[in-house]
């Protein structure tokens, strides 16, 4: 109940009489010719640079549409069909080649075509709403905003709007923009298979069925690479989480001597970029690296140890190397935790007789989970996408199934890495790309929404 | 209200400059055209202005290996009164040219170096232009036959081969005399051999030593498909899995058998040419470079077969001045140009004249990687299906070694392989 009152409250706020249906129902004859002319019931009211404003961007838009638009949206069904063509020109002794159609290029500016139809058609809104409170206005008998006025309100009134427009555009035209384009590539068969580098067509759900398919190869090897990635997140995150915090209320004891030197020795390890800690690691454990070869002269192994060509080793391997990595962070925020911690809780608790033990379990771990179920999230995520460790370390490997792309220690996301710029899958890719997003997002909410930091905003406070 | 209006200028002025960047693109094709007609009407008198992009891989614009491609370049320059070349030059491995060439072919460079095993994934991205007229005759007339196979695909030629692509052995005199470098297994008698079995070029060697073909007799049958299901084929992987399990035997991976040779601890390894000169360095006269040896397998001898190919220069079909681009490719495959490679950093040259050279007949690995070329070699298949050979292949050395494969299921885990390098992996 309380959010439905909340999010009428809100719409009452935003109201406003000029709207786009009240304008198309009680415009008068200019604001309707707006309709096709934008900006005309601007220029008539006397708005000239805004009617200009809003002409131009008509005009701009047909331009555009004339001259790149239509070619590429009616070809977005076929994507193209036009092979290169190869001509022999004998007077300079070469073939010449005439470019044929390229699907990617034709998709791409598809979308943005789709895009800049849809940015017009809010524009297009906005005119015939502008025209319509100008109209208004008229009536009432004020003078409507000249253009100094509205640009000088957006630096007082409409500040925020001034402010968002372009991280918001960044984000269409950077972020939002090549998504759509990548996800569209889900549903062709742009890969090398059949060679499909230049011109593809859609396939519409045959990847998906192909990669949700158990007994296709790559279906196998999808499923394989699924069970692993979970396996890492999951030890990834919580054995990262439990050891970091064992160490800090180690270091936090009120017995323990130069606290800050013990954090300092272990937060050195940040210092050091993680690809270079990653890479030395990498190298010292090789089968040919450091390690192999000290236990080797020192005769204390007689067979190199198989770091990262054994894949239960390398698994182990992995996952302990990115406790070094990550475990200085852990520290770093749990200590910082335990200090913010209410001392009077823990006296009052040793006033009423609870030993070590139950003050660690009723105040400092549901203290912390309440903070940290939101950061172990984050963890969990990017511990699923942790494309450097797997990468800079294992590579994936070992890969010693001939049928599969992947290797043992390999993510969703280095699989999908290998499958696009080794591979060229790129439509496989794209839906792994998709897959993951879908786990991830569910798996978030879920927590997240039943984790105590969002039922119980002020819980602990 | 004001929001919209922001958004209307913004709009306005992204859409502005997207109709900009599509007219200017509209332009630039218009002069493309324009200029491509008037040099072909008036054969342009005057000095044209002509801009190339060159990729070759770094040791040819290194300052201490003579800078071989930019040196040819600029003579190539001087030579052509007609042309005013600006040059921009790139880095690109040989053997990485599809996949860099690939990512975007209309923005790649106009002339470039390929290994030949790219070339059918570079026609398929159509990054490479077929080369006809005195450019063809000119590579069919100074290479050999095998030579010109290697960059030729139904009956067109694609690139001017400027060295063989091949690996062969590298030993230590002192410790493999002329008779045991015959036999493999000989010399795993006699002292520490490293090879790259979980590299997907080498592996095959041992296939081919016994029978199993890849893409028919020749290579080039595209249906006939990679034959590694007969009982051959099985007697090879058991034949690995005992050399795996040999004493004597060390898997060469990320170099260390060229580290193992300077040190001591290795006493062979098979490489290519581009290994001579720190091997050279490490061994000096011990140093014995000679063609692949035979393997036992079933009792009897059989010859390990390399994948051979070539190198060579190749022209984007999006090249704007194909005619220059042309020209210095085959400038850059010339006779001088293989001359001045070879002096500057010993690449092995195809030209069949150069190779007459009495200097040349001479050098120990000039002979090693012909003879290789020529006796113990097979064609290195690039037709489409080829694709599915590599990764599998990779993976198959790798379970070698880490002796996933046994004598015991080594006839299931072959049957496998074939299975794997048969099949698209993405089906």
């Amino acid at each position: 109940m309380d959010s439905v009152i909340k999010f009428h409250k809100k719409k009452k706020d935003f109201y406003t009489p000029y709207t786009f249906t009240r304008a198309l129902i009680k415009g008068d004859i200019f604001t309707k010719l707006s309709l096709v002319i934008m900006g005309f019931g601007n220029i008539v009211r006397k708005q000239f640079a805004k009617g200009l404003v809003f002409l131009a961007v008509e005009a701009a838009f047909i331009y555009y549409m004339i001259t790149t638009g239509s070619y590429y949206l009616s070809r977005i069904i076929s994507l193209g069909d036009t092979e290169q063509k190869k001509v022999w020109n004998e007077a300079k002794g070469i073939f010449e080649y005439e470019a044929g159609d390229d699907s990617q290029l034709i998709l791409l500016y598809a979308v943005v075509s789709i895009f800049v139809i849809l940015l017009f058609l809010l524009i297009w809104r906005a005119s015939i709403k502008s025209s319509y409170k100008a109209q208004c206005l008229k009536k009432e008998g004020k003078k409507p905003s000249t253009f100094i006025e509205d640009i000088k309100d957006l630096f007082d009134g409409n500040l925020h709007t001034l402010l968002l427009a372009p991280p918001i555009m960044g984000i269409l035209i950077f972020t939002v923009m090549p998504l759509v384009y990548m996800i569209s590539m889900a549903f062709t068969n742009y890969s090398r298979q059949d060679t499909h580098l230049i011109l593809f067509d859609w396939v519409g759900f045959d990847n998906f069925v192909k990669i949700l398919n158990f007994k296709s190869s790559i279906g196998s090897t999808f499923w394989g690479v699924v069970g692993w990635t979970i396996v890492w997140a999951i030890a990834a995150t919580f054995l990262n989480f439990i050891l970091g915090t064992l160490l800090a209320l180690l270091i936090n004891r009120k017995k323990t001597y130069c606290k800050s030197m013990w954090r300092f020795f272990f937060i050195l390890s940040i210092a050091v970029p993680q690809f270079v800690s990653l890479l030395i690691i990498r190298t010292m454990f090789d089968d040919n690296g450091i390690i192999n070869t000290i236990l080797e002269n020192h005769n204390i192994i007689s067979d190199r140890i198989p770091f990262f060509s054994n894949a239960t080793l390398a698994r182990i391997m992995v996952i302990t190397i990115n406790l070094w990595v990550g475990i200085p962070y852990t520290l770093l925020q749990v200590t910082g935790m335990l200090q913010n911690i209410p001392q009077e809780l823990y006296e009052a608790a040793r006033v009423d007789g609870a030993g070590k033990f139950k003050t660690f379990t009723n105040i400092t771990m549901p203290y912390m989970l309440f903070i940290m179920t939101p950061y172990l999230i984050t963890t969990f995520t990017s511990n699923i996408n942790n494309f450097n460790v797997i990468y800079l370390l294992s590579a994936g490997g070992p890969t010693t199934d001939v049928t599969s792309t992947a290797g043992k220690t390999d993510l969703l996301v280095t699989w999908l890495y290998k499958l696009t710029v080794d591979q060229q899958f790129y439509n496989y890719g794209a839906v792994i790309g998709i897959l993951t997003f879908v786990v991830l997002a569910t798996v978030s909410l879920i927590t997240y929404r039943r984790s105590g930091s969002y039922k119980n905003e002020e819980g602990f406070q | 209200m004001k929001f919209k209006r922001i958004c209307s200028v913004l709009l306005v002025t992204s859409m502005v400059a997207t109709s900009m960047i599509g007219c200017s693109k509209s332009d630039k094709d218009d002069d493309d055209k324009k200029t491509t007609t008037a040099a072909g009407e008036t054969a342009a008198p005057e000095k044209k202005d002509v801009k190339l992009t060159v990729w070759g891989p770094a040791e040819d614009q290194a300052k201490d290996k003579g800078e071989w491609l930019i040196k040819m370049c600029n003579q190539f320059n001087d030579a052509h009164p007609e042309w005013n070349i600006t040059y921009t030059f790139g880095t690109c491995a040989e053997g990485d040219a599809a996949k860099t060439v690939n990512q975007d072919a209309k923005g790649a460079a106009d002339v470039y170096m390929f290994s030949n095993d790219n070339l059918q994934s570079l026609i398929d991205a159509q990054g490479i232009a077929e080369l006809g007229g005195k450019t063809a005759d000119y590579v069919k007339s100074t290479n050999s036959e095998a030579i010109v196979n290697s960059v030729t695909i139904k009956d067109g030629i694609y690139g001017v081969p400027f060295t063989t692509n091949t690996w062969f052995m590298y030993y230590d005199k002192s410790v493999f005399g002329a008779d045991d470098i015959k036999s493999l297994d000989k010399m795993l008698e006699k002292g520490v051999v490293s090879f790259p079995l979980s590299n997907s070029w080498y592996v095959a060697s041992f296939y081919v030593a016994n029978g199993c073909t890849l893409f028919g007799a020749d290579g080039t049958d595209n249906d006939a498909g990679i034959k590694y299901d007969g009982d051959n084929a099985v007697a090879v992987t058991k034949y690995l899995v005992n050399l795996v399990a040999n004493k004597n035997f060390k898997n060469d991976d990320k170099g260390s058998g060229l580290s193992g040779m300077r040190d001591g601890s290795i006493k062979a390894m098979f490489s290519g040419s581009w290994d001579y000169g720190p091997l050279k360095e490490a061994l000096g006269d011990n140093l014995g470079v000679a063609s692949l040896p035979t393997v036992k397998i079933d009792g009897k001898d059989c010859q390990m077969k390399s994948f051979a190919g070539s190198k060579a220069i190749g022209v984007n079909p999006n090249c704007k001045d194909q005619d220059v681009a042309v020209a210095l490719a085959l400038y850059l495959g010339s006779e001088e140009a293989q001359q001045a490679h070879y002096d500057l950093r010993t690449i092995v040259p195809v030209n069949t004249k150069l190779l007459e050279q009495d200097k040349i007949k001479a050098d120990a690995l000039v002979v090693a990687q012909n003879t290789t070329f020529d006796s113990t070699s097979i064609l290195q298949p690039f037709c489409p299906n080829m694709a599915n050979y590599w990764t599998p292949s990779d993976n198959w050395g790798k379970s070698l070694v880490a002796g996933e494969v046994t004598l015991d299921n080594a006839a299931d885990k072959t049957a496998d392989y074939n299975k794997a390098v048969n099949t698209s992996l993405a089906n």
